[in-house]
C-alpha cells in the first residue's frame, strides 16, 4: 500500500468515526424528545389510560 | 439548535484544516513520503480528548464532593466524547505507525501504551453508564475511575519527554536547535487552526450532548411518576 492510501484510510477512519458520533447523537436526541413529548401527552390524558 | 451549528463550524474549520494540510504544509524533517500529514487531525485530536478527560475529571470531582446532579451530567457526556477522540488517536494512530515504523503498535512505547488505557477506560465508562441502573453505588464507582483515569493525562503527555522511546517528540514545546520549537511554522499554524476547529466541534457536541443527557434524566422521571 503507498503512503497515500495509508493517510486516506487514517482520515477516513477519523471521519467516520466523528460522523457516526454526531449522527447517534442527533439521532438519540430526536428519539428522546419524541418520547418525552409521548409520555407527556399520556400524562396529560389519564383516562385514555384508565379506559 | 446552536450545538448543531457550532458542529457544523468546527468540522468544515477541521476539513479546512486537513485540506491545508496536502496543499500547504511542507514536508516534515525526519518523515518519509506523505504519511506524517496525517498529524493534522491526530495531534489536535489527542489534545482534545485531553480537554474531555479533563471535563470528565471535573464532573467527577463535582460529583464525588458535592454530590452534584451538574457534575454527573458533565461526566457522561466528558467519557462520551474522551471516547469519541480517543478513538480518532488510537485508529489513525496505527494506521500511520504502519505506513512509517511497519508495524501498527509498539508495546514498549509508554506513550501508546497509556494512551491505550485512557481510551480502553473511556470505552469501559460509556459501556456501563448505558448497561448498569443509575445508583448512587454506581456514580460513585464511575467518578472513582474518572478521578485516578485522569493521572494518566499528564503521564500521556509527557512520556515522550521523560522516556524518548518510538513515539515521534514533534509536540509543541519539544525544543529543536537553539531553544525554539522544533515544528516549522507553517505546519504549527496548521495544527491550530485543526486543534481550533476540534475545540469547536468539542463544544457543539459538547452542548448537543448535555441536551441529550437532561432529555434522557427527564424521562426517567416522568417514567417514575407514571409508574
Amino acid at each position: 500500500m503507498s503512503d497515500v492510501a495509508y493517510l486516506a484510510a487514517a482520515y477516513a477512519a477519523m471521519i467516520g468515526l466523528i460522523g457516526w458520533f454526531t449522527w447517534q447523537l442527533l439521532d438519540r436526541l430526536k428519539d428522546v424528545q419524541a418520547r418525552i413529548e409521548a409520555v407527556e401527552g399520556s400524562l396529560s390524558n389519564p383516562t385514555d389510560s384508565d379506559e | 439548535m446552536r450545538g448543531v451549528w457550532l458542529m457544523l463550524v468546527g468540522l468544515a474549520i477541521c476539513g479546512l484544516a486537513m485540506v491545508l494540510g496536502f496543499v500547504a504544509a511542507p514536508d516534515a524533517k525526519g518523515f518519509e513520503g506523505d504519511s506524517y500529514r496525517i498529524i493534522f487531525w491526530h495531534v489536535p485530536a489527542a489534545w482534545t480528548s485531553f480537554i474531555a478527560f479533563g471535563m470528565l475529571f471535573v464532573g467527577s470531582l463535582a460529583w464525588f464532593w458535592k454530590r452534584s446532579e451538574w457534575g454527573w451530567t458533565l461526566a457522561g457526556v466528558a467519557a462520551e466524547l474522551s471516547l469519541l477522540f480517543g478513538l480518532c488517536v488510537v485508529t489513525s494512530g496505527p494506521i500511520w505507525a504502519t505506513a512509517e515504523w511497519g508495524v501498527p503498535w509498539d508495546w514498549t512505547d509508554t506513550r501508546l501504551n497509556t494512551y491505550g488505557v485512557l481510551s480502553a477506560l473511556a470505552l469501559f465508562l460509556v459501556l456501563s453508564r448505558r448497561s448498569q441502573p443509575d445508583t448512587p453505588e454506581f456514580r460513585d464507582v464511575f467518578s472513582g475511575i474518572g478521578l485516578f483515569g485522569f493521572l494518566l493525562v499528564p503521564i500521556t503527555y509527557m512520556a515522550t519527554r521523560w522516556w524518548q522511546e518510538r513515539h515521534p517528540c514533534v509536540t509543541v514545546g519539544c525544543e529543536g536547535g537553539g531553544g525554539e520549537s522544533g515544528v516549522d511554522s507553517v505546519i504549527l499554524q496548521i495544527w491550530l487552526l485543526s486543534f481550533l476547529g476540534m475545540l469547536i466541534l468539542l463544544i457543539g457536541q459538547t452542548m448537543v450532548s448535555w441536551e441529550v443527557q437532561k432529555c434522557e434524566q427527564r424521562l426517567a422521571e416522568l417514567q417514575r411518576r407514571m409508574d
